[in-house]
Parts: structure tokens; C-alpha cells; sequence
């Protein structure tokens, strides 16, 4: 390490400022205080000189310039084939969303979840008493305890999400990847899901999705063959 | 050379065009109404500085598309999430960032102590006044860095953005970036004498 290079370093406060400085990012009154200290130290006149070459240098313009074109077509296609497995229902949920209060969305949708499961509690009940007639064997209605079970091979992942994760956001990023709570939560917070159908673009997608979410503490494929409830 | 500005990003020269948050929060809103040619004017716009930004980091064209279309995905589906405590900008950056920190996480930094060396002796050789040549040096220098300080610095000098905003797109204090940016440009003075004006 060269000791002139060392020598270079300003112990001021507003020496740590100088490259928001250069690029104009400062707000008007730490741009007074660091004007004010560059009339008094030859140090960093010097180095706003640096930085600013620096910065041109950084900016000079590229001999390659790319084109947003291809990129674009492998996303549009990318859209596509999410749509065409999950028909897009969520917008205007979404849209809607925005205007509720935090505390009671998550208080709305755990009220909807008894309410759910009392509906289904009491069709169960109803169906004991009153068996269809006619055939008997098939159900007038679907019931949440009759819901189609998933295929074996439905691709699995692995979740753990962070402490601060609400209810209504756990809820909302199951529901934008369709996915389903297999099981968990086990003892250190895992939990099992599983994707409504399979494909390795599809999978691919939702990983991407889930790890880009900043409540997601990790997310990980089972490989289908070691997959266990 | 005309006077420049520091306040306004705008004259410096080669400067990116600046980011415009009333037509990005416009383009936001349609793109949860599932308007495509929303969203591929919000592309268009992100490509071409991402584009750079991300081939200045990876130095391979296919990685940064990956990394920009997986960014652009995730605002595409998550784009009725976004709150507007920050600007859009900074949200999508964010985004970028931590897609480009899980996709260059198995690629090695040049830590060579040689490698210091032969940029020094590069530089000895190269005319201070070549632009190219000196981009080249920086770049082989800014290969060096670790990662994080590499994205302070193309953050602050390429994309031009603040001190508090570069804290809000890597979810670190302002300080840490501060620290980043103090370590990133110590090591450049070592490595590129010639920028300093060496008299």
C-alpha cells in the first residue's frame, strides 16, 4: 500500500459526501457544507477533480449498445405461458387491495377462513342426514373435505418465510403463484408446497418469484422423486 | 468543456437520461390493469441502463438479460404491491440488485494479488489521454472489488442515484454505503494512479 494514496483521505465528514457531490444527488444544504469545507482543504478539491474524471470515465459511452427487442420477446413469452396456466385473476384484487387498511385485511380473511370452514362443516353434517338420492355414491356439491386431492407428482418446494410475514401477505403470495400449503409449519418453520401442475419453466418462474419476494427467507425445489408429505 | 452543474445530473456529460416517476407510477397502474404495451414501454426504458449496468458487472450479455427479464417479471406480477414510499426506481433496483447478488454468487472476484499489479504496470503503459484504454483499466480494476463496492460505485457514478437511495436499493444503512464507497475508491486510487492526476 502506497503511503501518499493513504494521505489522500480526509478525516471531515464531508469528505465521505463528495461522490454525491459529483453526481448532484446532494440535497442544497449538504451541498452548502461541503462547498464550504472544499474552500478550505486542497484534499478534497483534489479529489472532486478525481472523481469527477472518474465519473466521465464511468459514463463514457459503450462501443456495444443492446437491444431491448429479443429480451422483451423471451418476457412476453414468458407471460404468455404463465397465463395459459394460470388464467390471470388477480389485478383487480390486487387493485382493490390497495385502498384497505392492513389490520383489516388480515382480520377479514381469517373471519372468510371460519366462515369457509363452518360451511363446510355444516355440509358435511347436512349430507349425513339427507343422502343424496338417485345414485347416493356422488356429491351434489363440492365441500372443502372433498376437495380433489393433488397429483402425486405435483412439483414440491420448501418455504421458510420471515417472522414479519403477515397472514393477508402469505395469502396473497400463495395466491399469485397458485400454490398450496401441503404441510408445515414443522418445528423450525417449513413449509411444504406444491405447484397446481407441473413444468420446469413454470417452476423455474415461481422459484423466481418466491425468492425475489423480500418475505421469503429461502425457497427450494424437491426434486419429485424425493418428495414426502 | 462547458461548466458543469453539480446539482443537476442532467449536464453532466453522458449522463443517462434521468428516471421519471409521474410516468413510471402511470405505467405501474396500467400494468396491474394487465396493459403489455405498459409494460413494454417500462421495459424499454429500464433495458437500456440496466443493460449496461449489469454487463459492466457481469461483463456477459446473457446473464444480465436473465437478470433484467427476471426484474421485470417480478414487476409484472407484484406491481399492485408497490407502495410508493420509495420511487419506482429504487423499488425495481432493488429487485435488480438482489437477482444480480443470487446470480453472481458463484462467480469469483479477481482477488490474484498479481492481478493488482499488472493493472499497475497496464497503466504505466497507457496514455492517460486514451479514453478507451483508461475505461479498460477501470475496468480490470473494478474487477478487483467485491462485489457490493462494485455496485455502490456503478450506482452512484453510472446510474447517478443518492446516497439514500442506494441504501433503500441494497436494504443496507447509509452508512454501510457510505463505508463501501470510501474501501471501492481507496482501492481504485492504488490500482489507478493516473486517474488521481499524479503530478
Amino acid at each position: 500500500m502506497t503511503p501518499e494514496h493513504d494521505r489522500l483521505d480526509c478525516p471531515h465528514e464531508a469528505a465521505r459526501l463528495l461522490p454525491w457531490y459529483v453526481n448532484g444527488t446532494l440535497s442544497t444544504e449538504d451541498v452548502t457544507r461541503v462547498e464550504a469545507h472544499l474552500r478550505t482543504c486542497t484534499t478534497c478539491s483534489a479529489d472532486v477533480e478525481r472523481q469527477t474524471k472518474l465519473q466521465s470515465l464511468v459514463r463514457t459511452p459503450a462501443s456495444v449498445e443492446y437491444s431491448p427487442s429479443a429480451g422483451l420477446r423471451k418476457l412476453m413469452t414468458r407471460i404468455d405461458e404463465f397465463e395459459r396456466e394460470y388464467p390471470a385473476a388477480q389485478p383487480e384484487v390486487l387493485a382493490g387491495r390497495q385502498r384497505r387498511p392492513t389490520p383489516t385485511r388480515t382480520v377479514r380473511w381469517l373471519a372468510a377462513a371460519v366462515v369457509i370452514q363452518a360451511i363446510g362443516l355444516a355440509t358435511i353434517g347436512a349430507s349425513r342426514f339427507w343422502p343424496a338420492s338417485g345414485s347416493g355414491d356422488a356429491p351434489l356439491y363440492h365441500t372443502l373435505t372433498s376437495a380433489p386431492a393433488l397429483p402425486a407428482n405435483a412439483p414440491r418446494i420448501r418455504i421458510v418465510f420471515e417472522p414479519s410475514m403477515t397472514l393477508s401477505q402469505l395469502r396473497d403470495l400463495l395466491w399469485a403463484h397458485r400454490l398450496t400449503i401441503v404441510s408445515g409449519p414443522s418445528e423450525s418453520g417449513i413449509y411444504t408446497l406444491a405447484l397446481p401442475s407441473q413444468g420446469d419453466d413454470i417452476e423455474r418462474a415461481v422459484l423466481s418469484g418466491l425468492r425475489a419476494d423480500s418475505h421469503v427467507r429461502f425457497a427450494e425445489p424437491i426434486s419429485s422423486s424425493a418428495a414426502a408429505p | 468543456m462547458a461548466p458543469v452543474d453539480r446539482r443537476d445530473p442532467r449536464s453532466v456529460p453522458g449522463a443517462s437520461p434521468g428516471y421519471d416517476n409521474a410516468r413510471d407510477l402511470d405505467l405501474l397502474r396500467r400494468i396491474i390493469a394487465r396493459d403489455r404495451d405498459a409494460l413494454e414501454e417500462l421495459y424499454t426504458h429500464y433495458h437500456r441502463r440496466l443493460a449496461r449496468f449489469l454487463t459492466r458487472l457481469t461483463s456477459r450479455y446473457d446473464v444480465a438479460e436473465e437478470v433484467i427479464n427476471d426484474t421485470l417479471w417480478v414487476v409484472w406480477q407484484r406491481a399492485g404491491e408497490f407502495r410508493g414510499a420509495s420511487a419506482v426506481s429504487t423499488w425495481i433496483l432493488g429487485i435488480a440488485y438482489r437477482r444480480t447478488l443470487t446470480a453472481l454468487r458463484h462467480v469469483p472476484v479477481t482477488l490474484d494479488p498479481a492481478e493488482a499489479e499488472r493493472i499497475l504496470d497496464h497503466g504505466r503503459h497507457t496514455d492517460p489521454a486514451d479514453t478507451a484504454e483508461q475505461r479498460d483499466l477501470l475496468d480490470r480494476a473494478m474487477a478487483t472489488l467485491p462485489l457490493e463496492q462494485r455496485m455502490v460505485l456503478e450506482l452512484t457514478y453510472y446510474l447517478g442515484h443518492s446516497c439514500q437511495e442506494i441504501a433503500e436499493i441494497t436494504d443496507c444503512p447509509v452508512n454501510t454505503v457510505k463505508t463501501r464507497m470510501f474501501h471501492a475508491r481507496r482501492k481504485l486510487r492504488q490500482l489507478l494512479p493516473a486517474l488521481s492526476g499524479q503530478e
